[in-house]
This record gives structure tokens, sequence and C-alpha cells, in this order.
């Protein structure tokens, strides 16, 4: 099937997202097709933001890695069964967000957490460090850089596992709410109310942190 | 300089935009691709349930799905009418009922053995004498 028709019919697709997509699905079929080392260059691609995602709906990074190995497990396992419907990283993306969503559900009680690192040359949030730590010198701005990390955890944490996933899909990895709602198998509608309430709610236990323009 | 700083606004937004720049350390990814290696292995040799080959099968068997159809649909009507025809073809069957019935009426043969139902016939004198009248 036509990859481009089918992202013309379920999203508003920009042209870099239907050129990604024929991409991958030119490699899904090498896949297929018998060459199955090409689907180290899917990995290799999706990899990172597949990690980031998973990362913000478990908190842990240990079990981020196991399952988003166990992801692409399965979708190579799964690959020919890939009709091309959907674009290849929606259906990742589906696969890894639901393993992390029966993870979570059968391990309700886990309490430890991990903090990755803060990329330093990620100007946007460099701004928003320096904007919160004003005068503060370097050992303790990082000291603040993980508090706050550790109070975005909890925050995060203290959302419903739906809400938490819908957050980390739109603000952390930048998916549009049409994408989303594929991947999680709803309607638009439910992830933009979703995504009110997440916010509303991280907002109130973020209070201390917010600043309005003065 | 500082006063531009501390006059930005700093919403939710921004706060989770700290959370797209975490990043793992840079030996993360080595282990990962080692560990995933080594689960890509375990999964080729790993016995899987018998109930993961169904999807393949009703995959496989999806692909036909047109000319099974096509296959029933002629075989089912070839029954039918292999039922339907001995009843039309052959009228004498629809009197074979009729044969027990003649069967079981006692027979006698002649000299040359033909088979000769035998009847009995109640002749009225009425009857007897208007056929002498009518043959003299």
């Amino acid at each position: 099937m036509n990859v481009s028709k089918a992202l013309g019919k379920t999203l508003v697709a920009s042209p870099e997202r239907q050129h990604e997509a024929d991409v991958d699905w030119a490699i899904v079929q090498r896949v297929q097709g018998g060459d199955v080392a090409a689907f180290d260059q899917l990995i290799i691609k999706y990899r990172e933001r597949v990690y980031a995602v998973v990362y913000n709906m478990t908190s842990n990074r240990e079990d981020t890695a196991d399952l988003v190995q166990d992801a692409f497990i399965k979708a190579f396992q799964s690959i020919n069964r890939f009709s091309g419907q959907s674009s290849f990283f929606t259906w990742l993306y589906r696969i890894a967000v639901n393993s992390a969503l029966t993870h979570l559900r059968k391990n309700k009680l886990r309490t430890f957490f991990s903090l990755e690192r803060v990329d330093e040359n990620d100007r946007p949030s460099a701004e928003v460090v320096a904007a919160l730590t004003d005068d503060a010198n370097g050992a303790d701005r990082e000291t603040f850089v993980k508090e706050l990390q550790e109070k975005l955890n909890e925050a995060m944490q203290k959302l419903s596992i739906k809400h938490r996933t819908v957050v980390s899909l739109f603000e952390i990895d930048g998916l549009s709410h049409q994408e989303i709602a594929e991947i999680m198998s709803c309607s638009v509608g439910t992830v933009r109310s979703r995504l009110h309430y997440a916010k509303q709610l991280l907002q109130s236990e973020l209070q201390p942190y917010l600043r309005n323009e003065r | 300089m500082n006063a531009d700083r501390t006059d930005r606004k700093v919403t939710i937004e921004d706060l989770l935009r700290i959370k797209r720049a975490e990043r793992p350390p840079a030996d993360f990814w080595a282990k990962f691709e080692r560990d995933l290696r080594a689960k890509q292995l375990a999964a080729i040799v790993a016995k899987r349930p018998w109930w993961h080959a169904i999807p393949r099968v009703l995959t496989s068997v999806a692909r036909l799905r047109l000319p099974l159809g096509a296959t029933a649909v002629l075989a089912l009507t070839f029954v039918a009418m292999r039922h339907q025809a001995p009843q039309l073809a052959d009228p004498v069957q629809d009197i074979s009922p009729v044969q027990p019935s003649l069967a079981s009426i006692p027979v006698h043969t002649n000299d040359d053995h033909t088979v000769m139902p035998i009847q009995s016939v109640e002749v009225t004198p009425a009857v007897a004498q208007v056929d002498r009248k009518s043959v003299v």
C-alpha cells in the first residue's frame, strides 16, 4: 500500500513526515524481502526517541532499556505483518507504548526513579534553566537542575498512566494530536482533554518553578 | 541582562522542555546494543507457544479467501444439485412405494411361468344375463 496515501487519510502529515514514512517503508520492504540487517537502520534511527517516550512514562532507566529492547524485538518478529497502513514509526511507537503500559500496570508499586543528564547543548532547556537560576553559580545550578528533574519526575508519576503517556508523546516527543490518537487508539478529542487535564495537574504540582512575566 | 533573565516567563511547557533534553550517559547505547543482540539471539532459539502461529496461518489463509470462497460456493451448489437431481430424473421411483403393496398380493404362475396376480371377481347375475343377450 502507498504509505503516502495512508498518511494522507489518517494524519495531517507534513511533507517531512511523509518523506520519513516513505523512507521507512522502503527499509521495511527490504527487511520483509530477507535483508534482515536493514532493520538495524530502523533501530538506530528510532531508539533514542522511543527511549525518551518510554523513559518519561517509567522514570526508570533500566526498565526503559528493557522495554525498548523488547519493543524492537516484537517489531522485528512481526515485521512481515506490517502492511504500511500506518507509518512505521506510529506502528513502532504503538508497540513500545503498549509494552510500557502493560509493564506499568503490573508494577504499580515500583518507586525507584533514575535521573538522566540534561544535555547542556540543548538551547531551549538551557534558557529555561538560566531563567530559573538567575545568578546561581555552576555547582548551585547543577544542584537546582537535579532538584527540578526530581520534582518533574514526581509530578509526572502523579499523573495516571494514560495522562503521562499523552504528555510524553506531545510535550517531550513533539507528536501531533492526530499521531498520538493513532498510537493510543483513541480519538483526537480524548488526547486533547487528557493533555489539558495533565497540564493543569502539573501546573499545580510545579507552581514554585513557574514564572509569569513581570 | 540579568533583568532580562528574571523577567522571562517560565511555563509548564518550558519545564517539560527540560525533560526533552534529558539523555542517558554516552556509554549507555553500547550496552543497549549488546543487550539487544543477546535478546534477539535468545528470541530466535526460544520456543514459541503453539498459538503464536495462528496469526501467521490466518494471514496465509486470508490471502486465499477469494479462491477458497469460490470453491466453497461451487461445492455447495454441486451437492445441492446432486441431492435434488435423483428425484427429478426417474419418475418410476415415484410409484415405488406402491410396489411393496403389489408384492404383498399372493400370486401364482401358469405353465409358462407368467406371473399372474390372483384376482377375485364377483359377477352379479344381472350382468351375466346382459352379457348372454348381447351375444345372441
